[in-house]
């Protein structure tokens, strides 16, 4: 049986925001550079409301940021706006 | 490396180093003539003075970062949580042996041993899983 594990698009997200850096999107949110690091790496995964406020900061849909499924790699989202 | 990173890596060198070396000497003197109160109290004295020279001097460290300090936020507290939760288990579990156990089959030197053993492993335990938190992560 596949494990199903959370999945995120931060890091290309950032980039697409104008190449924000991890610790200004972790000074948005809340939270550490490093905490943002781990999440990105899949390391650490975070609450439901830190979870809205790194959508919120990279402006996009929560769906669009995280992904519950199948680890086949980061999926290409399209450019902001 | 975060403070905290930092810190539990301390404490969990001087931890093995210093009960490690306290309980190595303690075994190595089972075979032989036995000690007096004096100096068994001087052992542990010497082995928790320098549990307590680390501990003044992460404290001292610790108050040398706090200007510009970053505040602990969820995933710190969410790492903290959890080893402190197992490293309780793991000190109830131990102190049950001691308290409701031991005294039937041992008693003097060897309970004070084993409870030290008991909040050795605990300890271990917490500030190994704090490490472990930070460097490999923690999903659930």
């Amino acid at each position: 049986m596949t494990e199903r594990r959370l999945t995120n698009n931060i890091r290309t997200l950032r980039f697409l925001a104008r190449e924000m850096t991890q610790a200004e999107l972790g000074e948005r949110v809340g939270v550490t550079r490093q905490t943002i690091a781990a999440i990105e790496a899949g390391k650490y995964s975070p609450t439901l409301e830190c979870a809205f406020r790194i959508a919120e900061a990279l402006g996009r849909p929560l769906d669009e940021v995280f992904r519950w499924g199948v680890d086949a790699g980061e999926a290409r989202p399209e450019p902001a706006r | 490396m975060l403070p905290r990173e930092r810190f539990a890596l301390v404490w969990l060198s001087a931890l093995l180093l210093v009960c490690g070396a306290y309980f190595a000497v303690v075994a190595l003197q089972a075979d032989g003539p036995p000690l007096g109160m004096a100096a068994r109290i001087g052992q542990l004295a010497l082995a928790l003075g320098a549990l307590g020279v680390v501990a003044f001097g992460t404290w001292v460290a610790g108050r040398m970062r706090q200007r510009g300090a970053v505040t602990d936020d969820e995933r710190d507290r969410q790492i903290e949580w959890r080893a402190s939760t197992a490293a309780y288990h793991a000190l109830m579990a131990g102190m049950i042996v001691v308290g409701f156990v031991l005294p039937f089959q041992a008693g003097g030197w060897d309970l004070v041993h084993a409870a030290l053993a008991a909040v050795l492993v605990a300890e271990v335990l917490r500030h190994g899983l704090i490490v472990m938190g930070y460097r490999r992560g923690w999903r659930d």
